[in-house]
Protein backbone atom coordinates (compact mmCIF):
# COMPACT_ATOMS: atom_id res chain seq x y z
CA UNK A 1 0.00 0.00 0.00
CA UNK A 2 1.24 3.31 -1.08
CA UNK A 3 1.63 5.52 1.82
CA UNK A 4 1.28 8.65 0.06
CA UNK A 5 -2.52 8.11 -1.17
CA UNK A 6 -3.24 8.46 3.03
CA UNK A 7 -1.19 11.66 2.64
CA UNK A 8 -2.83 12.70 -0.56
CA UNK A 9 -6.27 11.28 0.37
CA UNK A 10 -9.45 13.84 1.16
CA UNK A 11 -9.70 12.84 4.58
CA UNK A 12 -6.46 13.83 5.17
CA UNK A 13 -6.41 17.00 3.64
CA UNK A 14 -9.40 17.47 5.61
CA UNK A 15 -8.00 17.13 8.81
CA UNK A 16 -4.97 19.54 8.02
CA UNK A 17 -8.19 21.88 6.78
CA UNK A 18 -9.61 21.20 10.42
CA UNK A 19 -6.75 21.60 12.60
CA UNK A 20 -5.68 24.78 10.81
CA UNK A 21 -9.15 26.46 11.48
CA UNK A 22 -8.87 24.83 14.91
CA UNK A 23 -6.03 26.52 15.39
CA UNK A 24 -7.18 29.68 14.00
CA UNK A 25 -10.20 30.03 16.32
CA UNK A 26 -8.44 28.98 19.20
CA UNK A 27 -5.80 31.86 18.74
CA UNK A 28 -8.45 34.34 17.78
CA UNK A 29 -10.72 33.33 21.09
CA UNK A 30 -7.45 33.09 23.10
CA UNK A 31 -6.91 37.18 21.49
CA UNK A 32 -10.84 38.21 21.87
CA UNK A 33 -10.37 36.92 25.96
CA UNK A 34 -6.87 38.79 26.16
CA UNK A 35 -8.44 41.71 24.86
CA UNK A 36 -11.43 41.29 27.44
CA UNK A 37 -8.96 40.49 30.37
CA UNK A 38 -6.83 44.16 29.69
CA UNK A 39 -10.08 46.39 29.84
CA UNK A 40 -11.09 44.00 32.99
CA UNK A 41 -8.11 44.54 34.64
CA UNK A 42 -7.38 48.54 33.67
CA UNK A 43 -11.16 49.19 34.48
CA UNK A 44 -10.70 46.96 38.45
CA UNK A 45 -7.25 48.97 39.21
CA UNK A 46 -8.67 52.23 37.67
CA UNK A 47 -11.21 51.91 39.88
CA UNK A 48 -9.54 50.46 42.95
CA UNK A 49 -6.82 53.30 42.55
CA UNK A 50 -8.88 56.05 41.56
CA UNK A 51 -8.26 58.46 44.30
CA UNK A 52 -4.51 57.79 44.21
CA UNK A 53 -3.73 57.97 40.90
CA UNK A 54 -5.08 57.34 37.38
CA UNK A 55 -2.08 55.12 35.80
CA UNK A 56 -3.04 52.37 33.80
CA UNK A 57 -2.11 48.40 34.80
CA UNK A 58 1.85 47.44 35.30
CA UNK A 59 3.36 45.11 33.05
CA UNK A 60 2.89 46.14 29.51
CA UNK A 61 0.32 44.48 27.15
CA UNK A 62 2.05 40.65 27.29
CA UNK A 63 1.84 41.14 31.25
CA UNK A 64 -1.84 40.39 30.55
CA UNK A 65 -1.31 36.72 28.65
CA UNK A 66 -1.79 34.53 32.06
CA UNK A 67 -5.38 34.97 32.58
CA UNK A 68 -5.29 32.50 35.39
CA UNK A 69 -5.65 35.32 38.29
CA UNK A 70 -9.18 35.75 36.77
CA UNK A 71 -11.86 33.71 37.89
CA UNK A 72 -15.02 32.16 36.42
CA UNK A 73 -18.04 34.08 36.16
CA UNK A 74 -20.65 31.65 34.82
CA UNK A 75 -19.71 28.23 37.31
CA UNK A 76 -17.78 26.98 39.42
CA UNK A 77 -16.62 24.37 41.37
CA UNK A 78 -15.28 23.11 45.23
CA UNK A 79 -16.02 22.36 48.39
CA UNK A 80 -18.37 24.17 50.44
CA UNK A 81 -16.96 25.82 53.64
CA UNK A 82 -20.38 27.34 54.74
CA UNK A 83 -24.10 27.45 54.70
CA UNK A 84 -26.00 30.37 55.48
CA UNK A 85 -29.87 30.32 54.88
CA UNK A 86 -30.05 30.62 50.80
CA UNK A 87 -26.40 31.73 50.14
CA UNK A 88 -23.57 28.85 50.40
CA UNK A 89 -19.70 29.82 50.33
CA UNK A 90 -17.83 27.48 48.13
CA UNK A 91 -13.55 26.79 48.06
CA UNK A 92 -12.31 26.56 44.46
CA UNK A 93 -9.11 24.46 43.57
CA UNK A 94 -7.07 27.70 43.67
CA UNK A 95 -8.35 28.50 47.19
CA UNK A 96 -10.66 31.32 46.51
CA UNK A 97 -13.55 31.60 47.88
CA UNK A 98 -16.97 31.76 46.15
CA UNK A 99 -20.32 33.37 47.18
CA UNK A 100 -23.18 31.20 45.95
CA UNK A 101 -26.57 32.12 45.92
CA UNK A 102 -29.75 30.19 45.67
CA UNK A 103 -32.88 30.52 45.26
CA UNK A 104 -36.76 28.34 44.03
CA UNK A 105 -35.70 27.67 40.86
CA UNK A 106 -31.96 26.54 41.79
CA UNK A 107 -32.35 22.86 40.89
CA UNK A 108 -30.01 20.80 43.46
CA UNK A 109 -28.71 16.94 41.92
CA UNK A 110 -27.21 13.90 43.19
CA UNK A 111 -26.73 10.87 41.24
CA UNK A 112 -30.50 10.71 39.56
CA UNK A 113 -31.83 12.68 42.83
CA UNK A 114 -33.29 16.32 42.87
CA UNK A 115 -32.09 17.43 46.54
CA UNK A 116 -33.09 20.50 49.14
CA UNK A 117 -30.58 23.11 50.02
CA UNK A 118 -30.67 21.47 53.43
CA UNK A 119 -29.60 18.26 51.94
CA UNK A 120 -26.28 19.98 51.38
CA UNK A 121 -23.56 20.10 54.17
CA UNK A 122 -20.18 21.53 54.68
CA UNK A 123 -17.26 19.67 52.87
CA UNK A 124 -19.98 18.54 49.95
CA UNK A 125 -18.23 19.45 46.80
CA UNK A 126 -20.48 20.83 44.25
CA UNK A 127 -19.98 21.90 40.31
CA UNK A 128 -22.56 25.13 39.93
CA UNK A 129 -23.93 26.86 36.56
CA UNK A 130 -25.14 30.48 36.89
CA UNK A 131 -25.01 33.65 36.33
CA UNK A 132 -22.76 36.76 38.00
CA UNK A 133 -24.24 39.12 39.58
CA UNK A 134 -23.18 42.84 40.35
CA UNK A 135 -22.07 42.17 43.60
CA UNK A 136 -19.63 39.70 42.36
CA UNK A 137 -21.53 36.20 43.33
CA UNK A 138 -23.39 33.76 41.21
CA UNK A 139 -26.51 32.79 41.14
CA UNK A 140 -26.80 29.20 41.09
CA UNK A 141 -29.09 27.80 38.10
CA UNK A 142 -27.88 23.91 38.94
CA UNK A 143 -25.98 22.85 41.52
CA UNK A 144 -24.52 19.15 40.82
CA UNK A 145 -22.89 16.96 44.37
CA UNK A 146 -19.72 15.65 42.46
CA UNK A 147 -17.57 13.29 44.51
CA UNK A 148 -14.17 14.43 45.62
CA UNK A 149 -11.77 15.18 43.20
CA UNK A 150 -8.71 12.86 43.33
CA UNK A 151 -5.22 14.24 44.48
CA UNK A 152 -3.18 15.34 41.62
CA UNK A 153 -0.76 13.05 40.20
CA UNK A 154 2.43 13.61 38.62
CA UNK A 155 3.25 12.88 35.15
CA UNK B 1 60.24 8.59 -34.16
CA UNK B 2 57.97 10.92 -33.99
CA UNK B 3 57.31 10.90 -37.12
CA UNK B 4 56.51 6.98 -37.00
CA UNK B 5 53.91 8.00 -34.22
CA UNK B 6 52.30 10.13 -36.17
CA UNK B 7 52.44 7.99 -39.02
CA UNK B 8 50.93 5.18 -37.24
CA UNK B 9 48.05 7.24 -35.82
CA UNK B 10 46.96 8.66 -39.18
CA UNK B 11 45.73 5.73 -39.83
CA UNK B 12 43.27 5.39 -37.40
CA UNK B 13 40.24 7.05 -37.11
CA UNK B 14 39.72 9.04 -34.15
CA UNK B 15 36.93 7.65 -32.17
CA UNK B 16 33.53 10.07 -32.01
CA UNK B 17 31.88 10.25 -29.11
CA UNK B 18 28.03 9.12 -29.10
CA UNK B 19 25.52 12.36 -29.97
CA UNK B 20 23.85 12.18 -26.58
CA UNK B 21 26.84 11.93 -24.34
CA UNK B 22 26.32 15.14 -23.11
CA UNK B 23 22.56 15.22 -22.93
CA UNK B 24 23.40 12.00 -20.83
CA UNK B 25 25.98 13.59 -19.02
CA UNK B 26 23.56 16.75 -18.10
CA UNK B 27 20.96 14.62 -17.18
CA UNK B 28 23.09 12.46 -15.07
CA UNK B 29 24.35 15.66 -12.77
CA UNK B 30 21.07 16.74 -12.57
CA UNK B 31 19.91 13.52 -11.40
CA UNK B 32 22.42 13.54 -8.85
CA UNK B 33 21.63 17.20 -7.46
CA UNK B 34 18.21 16.28 -7.10
CA UNK B 35 18.90 13.26 -5.46
CA UNK B 36 21.82 15.12 -3.10
CA UNK B 37 18.64 17.89 -2.28
CA UNK B 38 16.29 15.46 -1.28
CA UNK B 39 18.62 13.46 1.28
CA UNK B 40 18.99 16.78 2.28
CA UNK B 41 15.30 17.83 2.67
CA UNK B 42 14.98 14.25 4.25
CA UNK B 43 17.46 15.25 6.84
CA UNK B 44 15.88 18.50 7.77
CA UNK B 45 12.03 17.34 7.80
CA UNK B 46 13.38 13.72 10.23
CA UNK B 47 14.91 16.61 12.40
CA UNK B 48 11.92 18.34 12.82
CA UNK B 49 9.46 15.21 12.79
CA UNK B 50 11.82 14.38 16.14
CA UNK B 51 11.62 17.86 17.27
CA UNK B 52 7.78 17.79 16.86
CA UNK B 53 7.31 14.26 18.21
CA UNK B 54 9.36 15.58 21.51
CA UNK B 55 7.23 18.57 21.75
CA UNK B 56 4.41 16.13 21.64
CA UNK B 57 4.46 14.73 25.04
CA UNK B 58 4.79 17.79 26.89
CA UNK B 59 2.24 19.85 24.99
CA UNK B 60 -0.75 16.71 25.65
CA UNK B 61 0.29 16.22 29.28
CA UNK B 62 -0.17 20.14 29.37
CA UNK B 63 -3.59 19.47 28.01
CA UNK B 64 -4.47 16.69 29.99
CA UNK B 65 -3.68 18.73 33.26
CA UNK B 66 -4.94 21.72 31.89
CA UNK B 67 -8.33 19.88 31.36
CA UNK B 68 -8.32 18.49 34.90
CA UNK B 69 -6.78 21.67 36.92
CA UNK B 70 -9.73 24.11 35.23
CA UNK B 71 -12.69 21.54 36.05
CA UNK B 72 -13.90 21.72 32.08
CA UNK B 73 -14.35 17.77 32.62
CA UNK B 74 -16.90 18.80 35.77
CA UNK B 75 -18.82 21.13 33.85
CA UNK B 76 -18.55 19.09 30.46
CA UNK B 77 -20.03 15.96 32.35
CA UNK B 78 -22.84 17.75 33.13
CA UNK B 79 -24.27 17.53 29.86
CA UNK B 80 -24.60 14.09 30.37
CA UNK B 81 -26.39 14.24 33.82
CA UNK B 82 -28.20 17.31 33.28
CA UNK B 83 -28.77 17.80 29.87
CA UNK B 84 -32.00 19.01 30.39
CA UNK B 85 -31.22 22.03 32.74
CA UNK B 86 -28.24 22.40 30.70
CA UNK B 87 -30.04 23.26 27.02
CA UNK B 88 -31.91 25.65 29.50
CA UNK B 89 -29.06 27.61 30.74
CA UNK B 90 -27.38 26.79 27.42
CA UNK B 91 -25.29 30.59 27.34
CA UNK B 92 -23.95 30.14 31.07
CA UNK B 93 -23.18 26.69 30.10
CA UNK B 94 -21.44 27.14 27.31
CA UNK B 95 -19.53 30.06 28.92
CA UNK B 96 -18.37 28.10 31.77
CA UNK B 97 -16.97 25.47 29.28
CA UNK B 98 -14.98 28.59 27.71
CA UNK B 99 -13.82 29.41 30.33
CA UNK B 100 -12.54 26.53 31.71
CA UNK B 101 -10.97 25.49 28.27
CA UNK B 102 -7.01 25.03 28.13
CA UNK B 103 -6.88 27.51 25.31
CA UNK B 104 -3.12 27.68 25.07
CA UNK B 105 -2.87 24.57 25.70
CA UNK B 106 -4.59 23.09 22.96
CA UNK B 107 -3.13 25.46 20.48
CA UNK B 108 -0.10 24.62 21.51
CA UNK B 109 -1.09 20.65 20.99
CA UNK B 110 -2.86 21.61 17.64
CA UNK B 111 0.49 22.93 16.51
CA UNK B 112 2.59 20.25 17.22
CA UNK B 113 0.07 17.96 15.85
CA UNK B 114 -0.35 19.48 12.33
CA UNK B 115 3.68 19.94 12.23
CA UNK B 116 3.53 15.55 12.91
CA UNK B 117 1.16 15.29 10.12
CA UNK B 118 2.80 17.65 7.23
CA UNK B 119 6.12 16.31 7.99
CA UNK B 120 4.71 12.63 7.57
CA UNK B 121 3.47 13.61 4.71
CA UNK B 122 6.41 15.74 3.31
CA UNK B 123 8.86 12.80 4.42
CA UNK B 124 6.57 10.23 2.44
CA UNK B 125 6.77 12.15 -0.58
CA UNK B 126 10.51 12.80 -0.14
CA UNK B 127 11.30 8.82 0.57
CA UNK B 128 9.16 8.32 -2.95
CA UNK B 129 11.30 10.15 -4.77
CA UNK B 130 14.45 9.42 -3.92
CA UNK B 131 13.55 6.11 -4.87
CA UNK B 132 12.53 7.02 -8.30
CA UNK B 133 15.70 9.16 -8.50
CA UNK B 134 17.69 6.57 -7.70
CA UNK B 135 16.21 4.15 -9.88
CA UNK B 136 16.27 6.45 -13.03
CA UNK B 137 20.48 6.63 -12.07
CA UNK B 138 20.43 2.94 -11.83
CA UNK B 139 18.90 2.41 -15.46
CA UNK B 140 20.89 5.06 -17.25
Amino acid sequence: MDINKIFSSKIFQGIIIGIVILIILLLVFKAGTMVGIRKADFSCRWSDNYHRNFGGPKGGFWGGFDDRNFMEANGTFGQIIKIEGNVITIKDRQSTEKVILLDDKTAIRSMRNTLKLSDLKVDDNIVVIGEPNQAGQIAAKLIRLVPPPPAEKPF
Amino acid sequence: MTQNWNKLFSYYQTPNPPDDLLGKIMKRISEEKRLLTLKRRLVIFSAGLIGAIVLFIPALKGVISGFAESGFTQYFSLLFSDAEIVLVYWQNYALSLLETLPVVNLILLLITVFAILELLKLLAKDLKNIFISKQLIHNH
